[in-house]
């Protein structure tokens, strides 16, 4: 059956340069993983609100995280990229109360969309704080 | 900020079992957060050396529990044991090679030993103990 699921993988041609924030993207990328997999594996709704749980604190703490970086180094698209976790963070909160009301069938589309989003985010958006924060000495 | 703090929601049901394990939630923990600040290569010896150290200590607790206990699942949870700690050995040589793409693996490797093996065939052992009179 995992032969079906498209796990995400971290490697170098999403690297923002950073390397605090590339590994971070990484565990964000495993942990979503794990909510796939406990879904895909039927396993109960208290395991996979848990994982869900623990990809919520993990997104926020890694969002305040990256913001914190840009606040501190000035980086100009700071506010813009601010909405943008604004937005991810609210189809998140979609998806936990989905499941909330035991829509655990229907979680599908919205975890998929979900790691699109993340990925564009990874592959877009985060692309460009990387040189800025280089120049600032963070690596 | 932790991955899993230990708690009695994660015991096992078997008390020297339950004390180690705590350790490799420790372990985890500790690389988890080093590696959310970008410090996972400066750790990462000291942490394989324990791991390395706890599979050890760890590993021969259960065999030798289960040994006096005549375990039926012994060779099968013996195995297990050969196979993590091959793993912990193979990150070992990575590191030593400086390659820098196993903190990530290393880091998921951990967290499914504690997902599949603590969790579910340590459980299964342990239960098994519990009807012997052993907790």
């Amino acid at each position: 059956m995992e032969a079906h699921v498209t796990l995400l993988t971290w490697n170098h041609a999403c690297s923002v340069g950073v390397r605090a924030m590339d590994d971070q993207h990484g565990i964000l990328m495993d942990t979503m993983n794990e909510v796939r997999l406990a879904l895909v594996h039927g396993r109960g709704q208290d395991h996979v609100t848990e994982l869900l749980d623990r990809l919520v604190d993990f997104t926020r703490m890694h969002f305040w995280s990256e913001e914190q970086l840009m606040e501190n180094s000035a980086f100009p698209g700071l506010d813009q990229h601010r909405e943008e976790h604004q937005r991810l963070l609210a189809l998140l909160r979609a998806g936990v109360q989905r499941l909330q009301h035991g829509e655990n069938t229907r979680m599908r589309p919205l975890l998929c969309a979900l790691r699109d989003g993340y990925l564009a985010h990874i592959e877009g958006p985060d692309q460009q704080y990387g040189p800025w924060l280089n120049q600032q000495g963070v690596d | 900020m932790a991955l899993l703090t230990w708690s009695k929601r994660y015991s096992v049901g078997v008390d020297a079992w339950d004390q180690e394990h705590s350790i490799l939630f420790g372990i985890l923990n500790d690389f988890h957060s080093s590696m959310l600040k970008g410090q996972a290569q400066a750790v990462a010896g000291l942490l394989l050396n324990k791991l390395m150290d706890y599979t050890r200590q760890h590993f021969s607790t259960e065999e030798r529990m289960m040994t006096e206990a005549h375990h039926p699942r012994l060779d099968h949870h013996r195995a297990l044991h050969h196979e993590l700690t091959a793993q912990v050995v193979e990150f070992t040589g990575r590191y030593k090679h400086g390659d820098q793409s196993m903190y990530l693996p290393l880091r998921k490797f951990m967290r499914d030993w504690l997902d599949n093996h603590v969790l579910k065939e340590d459980r299964e052992c342990a239960a098994w103990l519990n009807q012997h009179g052993i907790h």
